[in-house]
């Protein structure tokens, strides 16, 4: 082959990978666009949101015992205050049980310490594998917190302990380094009151909680991040939360519901084998496990998304720290993908097989590689001449425009949904952050998103370490 | 298609900046009516506080009639959630007296559904006929949720239609709201026997059938055992469990027959309310099947066979020390465990 034919073989290789990269985009745009119309319907024909008191007072008779699962690695920085306030919640009947898993920092004796915990015996079933328990503690003066010490076995290991430990027929999942709302637990409630039968899985809302002033574990102040990195992930996670959850819980086919915030009925999760230890997404995995359990045994299920029970977390502020959880995610991704890919696409499956897993392939499994490849390509046809200025320009400028425009149609959810942000100005910082996000910060998540890839093909699976500022106190 | 690609990414820009902005106005004017609100509400809880000083119904009623009605009854009810007695009871009047009730009676009528859901709440504070007539009204409104509500609400008021009627009214179809359950324990006990009627209508979900039983187990009643006990013979789990969880509320020396067979139910769930309500009873008579439940194959049968050994004094409190040292099983770890938790290993 000469150097004549070389070059027309890649410009006709790199045109069919051109035409690829457009097809994911124009599939990955479908798909926000299918997000954006389910959400906003989900929203019009939603229940109506009640205020806190009169949801006690309409729900407190009948609401369902509920075990709140908190696993703790090093997290001596925001664990007791975090459990300080998740033992203030306002819900009838529930017991917060800590996992630590294993920490090597004092994650333990500061809950000792705080709550003057003391070693006990407590009879449970032990039908998920964990590593081994060294002690459970509880409070002399209250019989609502337990802690569990463990060896260390990894997040879901934790997550599985807790969920063998506790005994009531709902459990709740939380991070250590998380903050609930007082009203969270009973709206999560709700639809597990409505509708016990069906309802197996409830997720709600995660919100960035970082330089807002938590006080006594509650945020008392909201604000927006006053750093770059966090106040992106704002922005994302309104994308995340109230589009993409919302539409999928509208058509049944949620496939996530997040490890920071998630109460599932404990004897669907025992019966899927809980969480799967060493999985990287694990919240992504025992949703999916339950989709199969749920549609294998042929039972009418729920797997629903409220916006209104808010869950404050803290987001990475460096690039080093967010770097890893971005891959971490993608690998999760990946793994689940794979691990159930005898559903992608299987009309078995129904709406979950096709769409689910189709969203899934499109936007984790293709998604990113396509993005990066696209990166290097185009610029690359462009300087070869097979690629029109006008056209690249106009491309370029169509895919900027479009995702600032899912950004804003996020916001209005928001603003309409939730309405958390204190002040008109913050929603003008969004929404510049939704712009800015694309130059830049879009593209280094790609980047993270391919680190995950080759990750996942190395089987890398550290979860890496996650560091903790804590939260900004009240002045 | 250069040219539709610019158009639309304008079209699109555009779009993105006319709702931000759009946004951003709707916002500002929000805040400044919610500015002006708390001001009010401030104002209004003070006339209210003050009232609860000097019980001046006159005053308060003048004070009131300077708020916007809507605005009134929000702060007034949330006022009254907390307070009992007098006061409440006061200030109730002095809204019945002002036709406060009209304007609830408005919400529920063209309200949207929280604002209806409020309303039928409220309206049991105006126990008149014009308030039982709006809340049979709302039996017929299109959502289920305020229909079950008005239910609720009017049993409370004592003014409950037949309940047969009620049910029909709600709608049964795709019935699953653990509401219904506090709706028929707000059923006053003189109507027992239209629990009954549906508990027995075996057309109905057995998911109504074993809220109905439910609702009859918390009346304590001793007079509905046999009907509630002939229930046993239904095919369905969940009104089984409902049969073996009334009986043992109730609480009845001729039941303990009943229980003890249910200890060794197949169904599982069945057997957890047995050895629930053996416990909770104190009937030793049970002691042989609760230790045979401590074999069983479901943890929590186990565990609360386990606690209700340990509740029935001596006797079961021996057989679990027994047990304990018997043999390594399941029966001996069921039973060493509940002592260990118990500090009596």
């Amino acid at each position: 082959m000469n150097d004549v034919d070389f070059i027309a073989l890649a410009i006709t290789i790199g045109r069919g990978a051109a035409w690829v990269i457009v097809f994911v985009a124009l599939a990955q745009s479908a798909i926000y666009v299918f997000q954006l119309i389910a959400a906003a319907i989900a929203l019009a024909s939603r229940p109506p949101v009640a205020r806190s008191a009169v949801l006690w007072h309409r729900y407190s008779e009948v609401a369902p015992p509920i075990a709140l699962i908190v696993p703790a690695f090093n997290e001596q920085a925001n664990v007791v205050e975090s459990v300080r306030s998740l033992m203030a919640l306002e819900y009838p009947n529930y017991e917060v049980l800590v996992v630590n898993d294993g920490s090597k920092d004092d994650t333990l004796q500061c809950l000792i310490d705080a709550f003057g915990l003391e070693p006990v015996e407590r009879a449970y079933e032990a039908k998920l594998e964990h590593e081994e328990i060294r002690g459970i503690y509880s409070a002399p003066s209250s019989d609502r917190l337990i802690v569990v010490d463990k060896f260390n076995g990894g997040k879901a290991d934790a997550q599985n302990a807790g969920i063998n430990v506790s005994r009531a027929p709902l459990f709740c999942i939380i991070d250590g380094d998380s903050v609930l709302e007082a009203d969270a637990l009973i709206r999560a409630a709700q639809p597990y009151i409505e509708d016990p039968i069906r309802t197996v899985a409830v997720g709600g809302t995660i919100r960035i909680v970082n330089n807002s002033v938590v006080d006594n574990g509650r945020v008392t102040q909201i604000r927006l991040p006053n750093k770059i990195l966090p106040l992106f992930q704002v922005v994302e996670y309104l994308r995340a939360f109230l589009m993409a959850r919302l539409a999928w819980s509208h058509i049944n086919t949620l496939m996530l519901v997040s490890g920071a915030f998630g109460m599932f009925r404990r004897r669907e999760a025992v019966a899927v084998g809980g969480y799967t230890k060493g999985s990287a997404g694990e919240d992504l995995d025992i949703v999916i496990k339950l989709h199969r359990y749920m549609i294998d045994n042929k039972r009418r299920y729920r797997i629903v998304f409220i916006p209104e029970p808010v869950c404050w977390t803290e987001a990475p502020e460096s690039l080093a720290v967010l770097s890893r959880q971005r891959a971490r995610w993608q690998r999760g991704a990946l793994e689940a993908f794979f691990r159930y890919r005898h559903m992608a696409l299987n009309p078995r499956y129904g709406r979950v097989g096709i769409l689910g897993f189709g969203q899934m392939l499109i936007v984790d499994v293709l998604g990113p590689i396509a993005e990066v490849i696209g990166y290097f390509l185009v610029p690359l046809l462009w300087l070869l001449g097979v690629l029109d200025t006008d056209f690249l320009l106009a491309y370029t400028a169509l895919v900027f425009v479009f995702g600032v425009f899912v950004s804003v149609a996020s916001l209005v959810l928001e603003e309409v949904e939730i309405r958390r942000f204190p002040r008109a100005r913050d929603l003008a910082v969004l929404t510049a952050a939704a712009v800015l996000e694309n130059f830049g910060y879009r593209q280094l998540n790609n980047f993270w998103r391919i680190k995950g890839y080759w990750q996942y093909i190395r089987s890398e699976n550290d979860w890496g370490e996650m560091t903790r500022t804590g939260f900004t106190p009240k002045d | 298609m250069l040219q539709s690609i610019w158009i639309g990414t304008a079209i699109l820009a555009l779009i993105s900046i006319g709702v931000m902005i759009a946004l951003m106005v709707r916002r500002w004017f929000i805040d400044a009516g919610k500015a002006n609100d708390a001001v009010l509400q401030k104002q209004l809880r003070q006339s209210l506080m003050e009232f609860t000083a000097a019980h001046d119904e006159d005053a308060l009623s003048e004070a009131l009639s300077q708020f916007p009605a809507p605005l009134v009854i929000e702060v007034c009810f949330q006022f009254v959630e907390v307070l009992r007695g007098d006061d409440r009871e006061q200030i109730v009047r002095v809204l019945a007296a002002a036709g406060y009730p009209d304007e609830i009676r408005r919400q529920l009528l063209n309200g949207q559904e929280a604002q209806k859901l409020s309303a039928i709440e409220r309206l049991t504070s105006f126990p008149y006929q014009d308030t039982r007539k709006a809340l049979l009204a709302a039996l017929n409104d299109r959502k289920r949720e305020v229909r079950i509500a008005a239910s609720i609400a009017l049993a409370r008021l004592d003014a409950l239609p037949p309940l047969a009627e009620t049910i029909d009214r709600i709608g049964v179809r795709g019935q699953r709201s653990r509401r219904l359950i506090e709706l028929f324990r707000s059923v006053p006990t003189d109507r027992s026997d239209e629990l009954i009627a549906l508990a027995t209508n075996r057309d109905l979900p057995d998911f109504v059938r074993a809220a109905a039983v439910d609702a009859l187990g918390h009346t304590g009643q001793f007079g509905y055992i046999a009907e509630i006990e002939a229930l046993l013979a239904d095919p369905h789990t969940e009104v089984q469990a409902a049969v073996i969880r009334a009986l043992g509320l109730i609480g009845h020396p001729r039941s303990a027959d009943t229980l003890l067979v249910a200890l060794d139910n197949p169904s599982w769930e069945v057997r957890l309310e047995a050895a629930s309500a053996a416990g909770r009873l104190g009937l030793s008579a049970a002691n042989g099947g609760l230790a045979r439940l401590l074999n069983d194959d479901e943890w929590i049968v186990r565990y609360t066979a386990a606690k209700s050994l340990s509740a029935l004094g001596d006797e079961g409190q021996q057989t679990l020390v027994a047990l304990s040292q018997g043999p390594s099983s399941r029966t001996q770890r069921s039973a060493a465990v509940l002592l260990a938790e118990e500090n009596r290993a």
